[in-house]
């Protein structure tokens, strides 16, 4: 079951003025209860290509069999390697018999380059001819490097297509030599997560932390909806909507009548999410109205129940002279990590170009809106990004990638922001 | 009618407080009150005392040896009480030439501006370098009865008032000043006052 809640940064505005006014709305999704345990469909596309020899695709291979191990006989394993060629090696099977399937996995030997849609698409198309309907469906793509002989496209549109048939795609950096660009727009696409695995040593514990956190799945196929009850409510033009909280990914709006819909993807108990919408109000008279409604829909894991509403939030507001701002701290603290977060990219973007003194300048002003929502570490990091720039230097690989993860990632593991 | 983000170039409409792209605040459209009028008051040069360099008017720190500068010739705060006036309890002290202006005690309605408005403004900054971005009707300090002041782009301005570099207000709201608040008229730093209590 899940519960909504919704809020402006600011419900009140001054009245009597002729012009729109910008607000954020808060919708966080509240997930009340655990339904009964539900089995998982799980798929792993794991990259085995030469630079992956050694210790990394040990622990991988480890990690693979851990998760065998915690997986019970209702629950279902598709598992595709990759190098520039997709080997099946666990075709959507019960793990009826775990002990030969673990021994099917060790015999995975590194070598080869990589084609990371090549082994998405084995897996995926597969997962996609099951019935998901009753289990709690998940994908998890790990790669240490860049995708030179395969489809960049072709990996976005893979996991678009899961994600719009009901399988959350998560993908996992392992190194430092992975295209930070492409795994975020795979996890984006796929309404899943990013994950920078930085050792070996980490790999298994990502992997079972991922499959615990699907195994607590409360709604899945999630929708928050705004009804517009105010002529003239209109969202912005660009960036209207952004998921915020575990991670920061960028919605796509529907036009309904009568309002927006904005799928979310699946909502895990251990990581509710939060929508942030960017709308303009239009001129309101003096004293309260009623501007819209902010709803969600969703499927049950189990696959009894589909399309439940939860409760409905009144999105009110106040038309007030004189007009005294009085800011909401957690929408407030939303905005300025979605600020971040965009500048941190704008950023990037500029040093690419060449644009080297107004990246600094970008990445400064994420720098100080960090440290004014209290977020040390997060200003520290973009603020050296800023000094490097400023010097001329380049930032390093290290540097990039954990910028990006740490802009983007709003809810830690294990909680707190 | 639209603003372009200087940071990230989008176009935005005019009701924007903060870019649509990358939140960034907003100046407002330059065609959104055409200012004419008196145009931009001589520009007065600095001479750094500390090395001698001259520096372009609205400097405030020296471009050559890097020392805060004092302001060739302050302008007179324009609106400057009686000197039988008591003790004033508010002030607004020029960011650059270091002019202060104290604030009328007997008026609990201050407007801040240059004349030619709707208002003939009581703090008028047109001896202040770059005034030409504050509108004529711009802001106004609200005194109330218990002491408070707040702050209000009452008209809305055209190039927008800015609390502390960083907030911009929107028309129509009020903002509750403290202690050594920056107040900036437009954007770019160029029309900046310290609020403080005296005393």
């Amino acid at each position: 079951m899940l519960d909504i809640a919704a809020k402006l940064n600011d419900n009140r505005v001054a009245a009597n003025i002729k012009q729109r006014h910008q607000r954020f709305l808060l919708a966080e999704l509240i997930p009340l209860e655990r339904e009964e345990k539900v089995p998982i469909n799980l798929a792993l596309v794991l990259d085995k290509s030469g630079s992956m020899s050694g210790r990394p695709i040990e622990q991988v291979k480890q990690a693979a069999q851990n998760i065998v191990g915690l997986l019970s006989s209702e629950d279902r394993l598709t598992l595709a390697v990759f190098n520039d060629q997709a080997e099946m090696m666990v075709k959507a099977e019960a793990l009826t018999n775990p002990r030969e399937i673990i021994r099917r996995i060790g015999r995975i030997e590194a070598g080869g380059k990589t084609a990371i849609d090549k082994g998405m698409d084995k897996a995926l198309s597969q997962m996609e001819k099951l019935d998901l309907k009753g289990y709690i469906n998940r994908a998890i793509v790990l790669t240490d490097g860049l995708n030179e002989h395969g489809n960049d496209a072709r990996c976005r549109q893979l996991a678009q297509r899961a994600a719009e048939k009901g399988i959350p795609c998560s993908t996992f950096g392992f190194g430092l030599d992975w295209s930070a660009d492409l795994l975020e727009e795979i996890a984006d696409a796929g309404k899943g997560r990013m994950v920078h695995i930085e050792s070996p040593e980490e790999v298994v514990a990502t992997f079972e932390e991922e499959v615990k956190s699907a195994s607590m799945t409360v709604a899945k196929n999630v929708r928050i909806c705004l009804d517009e009850k105010l002529a003239g409510l209109e969202l912005a033009e660009i960036n209207a909507a952004y998921v915020v909280r575990p991670q920061i990914i960028a919605v796509d709006p529907i036009r309904k009548s009568g309002g927006w819909e904005f799928p979310v993807g699946d909502v895990s108990f251990d990581a509710p999410k939060a929508l942030l919408i960017q709308l303009f109000l239009p001129p309101v008279d003096q004293g309260t109205c009623k501007y819209g409604e902010a709803y969600g829909l969703y499927d049950l894991p189990t696959g009894r129940s589909f399309d439940l509403k939860t409760r409905s939030c009144e999105l009110i507001l106040e038309g007030v002279t004189p007009y005294y701002a009085s800011v909401d701290p957690e929408v407030r603290d939303c905005v300025a990590r979605l600020k971040i977060y965009l500048q941190q990219r704008l950023g990037e973007k500029l040093a690419v170009q060449g644009k080297t003194s107004e990246a600094a300048t970008v990445l400064q002003e994420a720098a100080k809106t960090a440290l004014q929502i209290g977020q040390k570490e997060l200003a520290t990091t973009l603020q050296s990004g800023a000094t490097k720039l400023q010097a001329g230097e380049e930032m390093s690989k290290e540097e990039r990638i954990k910028t990006r993860l740490q802009t983007k990632t709003t809810i830690q593991k294990g909680g707190g922001s | 009618m639209s603003v372009t983000c200087p940071t990230c170039g989008f176009e935005n409409p005019e009701e924007a407080l903060v870019c649509q792209s990358c939140m960034n605040p907003l100046p407002v459209s330059a065609e959104a009150e055409p200012e004419l009028g008196p145009g931009p008051i001589a520009p007065t040069i600095i001479k750094c005392s500390a090395c001698g360099a001259e520096n372009p008017p609205d400097s405030r720190f020296c471009g050559q040896c890097g020392a805060q500068l004092a302001p060739a010739a302050p302008p007179a705060p324009p609106s400057e009480e009686e000197p039988t006036t008591p003790a004033l309890r508010y002030k607004l002290i020029h960011v650059g030439t270091g002019a202060e202006i104290a604030l009328p005690e007997e008026k609990d309605c201050i407007y801040l501006g240059r004349p030619g408005g709707e208002n003939p403004p009581d703090i008028d900054v047109t001896p202040f370098p770059d005034s030409s971005i504050v509108s004529r009707d711009h802001a106004r300090l609200i005194v109330e009865p218990s002491g408070e002041v707040y702050i209000e782009d009452y008209k809305p301005s055209a190039n927008g008032t800015f609390i502390n570099y960083a907030k911009r207000l929107q028309p129509g709201e009020r903002y509750l000043l403290k202690d050594d608040d920056k107040i900036m008229l437009g954007l770019e730093e160029k029309v900046v006052f310290v609020f403080q209590s005296e005393g």
